[in-house]
């Protein structure tokens, strides 16, 4: 099954001088797998995706499809002879087409074009990058898109005639209709309603799972990439931060960044004597087999989930700040006697009220410490 | 439990027609519409024997001359419009910015004085001529330009191509690449993005720069009377300075109103295809492709013949001959009572046509009520109605309905009136648009009362628009021809009538200052009109 559909191996670009766009960039993706590529604004994930697509070309590393380099420094293979479907940030739906003539925009081509691209092959020493269909078999690829995205009885209307919801589905079905070895997807839901996002995600989720298309998405919302990805590389300023899945991420964050962007994060200082932390919450093991950070000072990630209220009074001491009410849970800010304010999720039904005295436990699953900075 | 008392009178708060302005706005549909009753009424009385007379006289000539005129002119226009606004918007070269507004100046010059300086060109002794003789030897001569299907089409060609020009220009700097990029990721080549995308998009917009050459054809007097060319424009003009009664000048006058009308309404169907058009989302443009110095001397060369041909040569021949004129013969006569004659009916007409415009546009965009809607239509009527029409349909109203303004500047003040209400209507009606109702709902809620609202909020709002839609009355009002003429006061003789009084006896030098002056008046307020949508078109 884990086939690898598309390796980028040390890429790099940039557009003027300011620095790297993209700076040493190595991902692999696989057969099937819904990929997601997480980071703020401007960390350069539009950009990498427009250099998977081949509208960008790289400044050094390669593009490796299947067997093939696609992309290089100087030799970009152009987009369309790419086995890349795309779906746009904005859909990019043709207005003067139907939903048919959108979604069968790749498949049916006029005559001449027909000829040409069969000619271009040979002169190439390609085979085309789909085989043509029959009239029936593209009539029944259609069908099976329209069904598949849930597009029934639209197919006649026009773009403008479709909700925002719709016109994704549109899009996608044009990216899928194709069969493309990869499915990219640049921010899909960030021009949707925020109270149809939820049902939309889901519903392009099982698209995508259905038809087998191996997809990369890119957002700077973590909750949609945890929800719904097999596996989220991380971008920070155009460098790869961290792959893994959702639960790595956030339990084994290799760099601040991963930590302080995935999940409600603080942070507090320890101090390393010999193979432990020594800490205001206390004193803790290093995890196994990790190396000790050449500084003896450290900071320790605390997850507001790792701590507890401490039984018959035996924990650290703090008092309660702030509480915001999420749900069947409750978030505390309190205050250690030190001064640090540590955030602390509850269950709802402790009522505590600010000035309240309490005190509480660090129960990590795995420490994660980073060198003082 | 005791009852609350009502304070004061409730009043429910109801849906009405705001009675003033459904008035005035009954008026302009009344006035709007009067002409064209008349001249329909006149030609349906007319008898077997007229329609006799008409088409042996008039109609197959007409119709074909008037038909291949506006097929040629729709033909080169299309070539050098779309070619033109490719070049600006696809390619980076040294000089663009000047030259994307130069390309466009044709359309401030009056389409008889681009006639007049090539009809005098091709005159003996003229510039032409001379090049002609200084290339080709001393036998070698030119043809006169009188009625040469050729020249018209290239003259009317070269004043009507910025039309398209503009139009398709605007719709490419709109493009977005997106487009471009989804087709491409969907395996399509470069040439067959050109066929499938940029093409259906862009289709609109060429067609609409074309429809607007082609009205303009049909509707133009000045130029194809000057080469002598027949179409139905002239044909009118003959008709009523040829004969006592007036049925066959409005036979005609009907005949051209149902072929502008069939013309206006493929455009508003063309338009309202093409609504949707639009790009959503993130806009990114195309980037341009920079040009070596080789390519830049090339679309250079390009552009300085066509601007050379259209502006550049007019001004050129105007400057001279006047200099030349005044120099032997002095500042010609009364030129500046022709110039004062021409800017009092102008700011007349400019005036009263906005005070009738606002409620016409601000009925029509804040109600969804269809008399308002047939108020609109109305105005827009003047589209389908050009110069001699208006001029016949207004002297019968004068003539049988409005006695005291017949004779007077009146009648003249009344054609501008309706014949370029529509232009400053659709200036006005988009920047109505512009204005979302919330704003005097926000003043209505704050205390103020409807007109109040109106006075505070929307009209300083507007004001651009005002602008924009009286330079644009102004203009037009200053270059009128065929409605002048018909209809002026003995003695009473505007710039642009002087100038079609001095061409007709061929003293074609002393039309040159008068000319010249015309231009002059008007280039400055064209040139800051088509700035502003330059600004709007190019980001």
């Amino acid at each position: 099954m884990s086939t690898s559909v598309l390796d980028i191996n040390g890429l790099y670009k940039k557009f003027d001088s300011s620095g790297w766009v993209i700076e040493d960039c190595t991902l692999s993706v696989q057969s099937g797998e819904i990929l997601y590529v997480l980071g703020p604004s401007g960390s350069g994930k539009t950009t990498l995706l427009r250099l998977i697509c081949g509208f960008e070309s790289p400044d050094a590393g390669q593009i490796v499809q299947g067997n093939r380099i696609i992309s290089s420094p100087g030799l970009v293979l152009p987009p369309e002879r790419r086995r890349i479907g795309m779906v746009f940030q904005d859909y990019a739906i043709f207005p003067h087409l139907t939903v048919r003539g959108n979604v069968s925009f790749g498949l049916a081509r006029p005559f001449p074009e027909r000829v040409l691209r069969g000619l271009q092959a040979v002169l190439n020493r390609e085979p085309e990058r789909e085989q043509p269909l029959s009239g029936e078999q593209r009539q029944a690829r259609l069908e099976e898109m329209f069904k598949l995205t849930g597009l029934q009885g639209l197919e006649d209307r026009y773009p403008h005639e479709l909700s925002g919801g719709q016109q994704q589905r549109v899009a996608l079905a044009r990216a899928l209709a194709l069969r493309p070895d990869l499915v990219l997807l640049d921010e899909p839901f960030s021009n949707l309603d925020t109270n149809l996002r939820q049902r939309i995600r889901e519903e392009v989720k099982d698209v995508l799972k259905q038809s087998g298309a191996t997809s990369i998405l890119v957002t700077h919302d973590q909750e949609e990439a945890i929800n719904m990805a097999d596996r989220i590389a991380v971008m920070n300023k155009g460098r790869l931060e961290q792959v893994g899945t959702a639960d790595d991420l956030f339990h084994a964050p290799r760099s601040r960044f991963v930590a302080t962007f995935i999940g409600l994060s603080g942070f507090m200082r320890g101090e390393i004597v010999g193979k432990r932390v020594r800490t205001e919450l206390g004193s803790f093991a290093l995890p196994a087999g990790m190396a000790v950070p050449p500084s003896r000072a450290v900071d320790v990630l605390l997850r507001p989930d790792h701590i507890e209220p401490a039984r018959n009074g035996k924990g650290t001491p703090a008092q309660v700040v702030q509480t915001d009410f999420v749900g069947v849970q409750t978030l505390y800010t309190l205050a250690l006697p030190s001064g640090l304010k540590v955030q602390a999720l509850f269950p709802g039904h402790r009522h505590l009220v600010p000035g309240d005295k309490t005190s509480i436990r660090f129960t990590p699953p795995k420490l994660v410490v980073f060198p003082v900075e | 439990m005791r009852h609350p008392i009502l304070a004061f009178p409730l009043r429910v708060f109801e849906y009405h027609r705001p009675v003033g302005m459904t008035v005035a706005g009954a008026g302009v549909s009344v006035l709007m519409l009067l002409p064209l009753a008349y001249i329909v009424y006149y030609a349906l009385s007319a008898g077997a024997a007229d329609w006799a007379r008409i088409w042996s006289k008039w109609l197959p000539v007409l119709l074909a001359n008037t038909l291949g005129l506006g097929a040629a002119v729709a033909l080169v226009t299309l070539l050098l419009g779309t070619s033109l606004a490719w070049l600006v918007t696809r390619y980076e070269f040294a000089g663009k910015g000047i030259w994307s507004w130069l390309l466009a100046t044709p359309l401030g010059i009056p389409t008889y004085i681009m006639a007049y300086v090539y009809t005098e060109m091709f005159l003996p002794g003229g510039w032409a001529q001379s090049a002609a003789r200084l290339l080709g030897g001393p036998e070698a001569r030119l043809p006169l330009l009188y009625g040469a299907f050729p020249a018209v089409v290239m003259v009317l060609s070269l004043a009507t191509y910025p039309y398209v020009y503009l139009l398709v220009r605007a719709s490419l700097v709109n493009h977005n690449i997106t487009f471009d990029e989804a087709a491409q990721i969907q395996g399509v080549t470069r040439l067959f993005r050109f066929l499938r995308i940029t093409l259906p998009l862009h289709r609109p917009a060429v067609m609409a720069g074309l429809f607007l050459a082609v009205m303009y054809v049909f509707a133009d007097f000045g130029a194809v009377s000057m080469m002598r060319y027949s179409t139905f424009t002239r044909a009118i003009y003959l008709e009523l300075a040829g004969r006592t009664d007036r049925v066959g000048a409005s036979m005609l006058c009907l005949v051209l109103i149902v072929l502008s009308a069939v013309l206006f309404w493929l455009e508003r169907r063309n338009r309202s295809r093409s609504r949707y058009y639009q790009t959503v989302g993130t806009f990114r443009p195309v980037p341009g492709r920079r040009c070596g110095w080789s390519g830049t001397a090339l679309i250079w060369s390009y552009f300085l013949l066509v601007f050379g041909s259209a502006t550049g040569v007019v001004i050129a021949f105007l400057v001279v001959k006047s200099v030349e004129g005044i120099r032997a013969a002095g500042l010609p006569e009364d030129l500046g009572s022709y110039a004062f004659n021409s800017l009092f009916v102008s700011v007349a007409a400019a005036s009263a046509a906005v005070f009738l415009i606002v409620p016409v546009a601000y009925l029509a965009t804040r109600y969804q009520d269809r008399l308002y809607q047939f108020y609109l239509r109305c105005a827009y009527a003047g589209y389908v109605l050009p110069g001699p029409i208006v001029g016949v349909g207004v002297l019968f109203i004068a003539i049988h309905l409005f006695n005291p303004i017949y004779g007077t500047a009146g009648t003249v003040i009344l054609a501008y009136l309706i014949r370029f209400l529509p232009e400053g209507l659709q200036a006005l009606e988009a920047s109505f648009q512009q204005v979302k109702p919330h704003l005097e709902e926000a003043a209505r809620s704050l205390g103020s009362t409807f007109h109040s609202a109106l006075l505070r909020v929307l009209l300083p709002m507007i004001r651009p628009g005002i602008v924009t839609g009286w330079v644009l009355i102004f203009v037009s009002s200053m270059k009128e021809l065929p409605a002048t003429l018909l209809l002026r006061p003995l003695g009473f003789d505007t710039l642009a009538v002087r100038i079609w009084i001095e061409t007709s006896e061929e003293y074609y030098e002393l039309a040159a200052p008068a000319a010249l002056l015309l231009i002059g008046v008007t280039f400055p307020l064209f040139a800051l009109l088509l700035a502003r949508t330059t600004r709007q078109t190019l980001p």
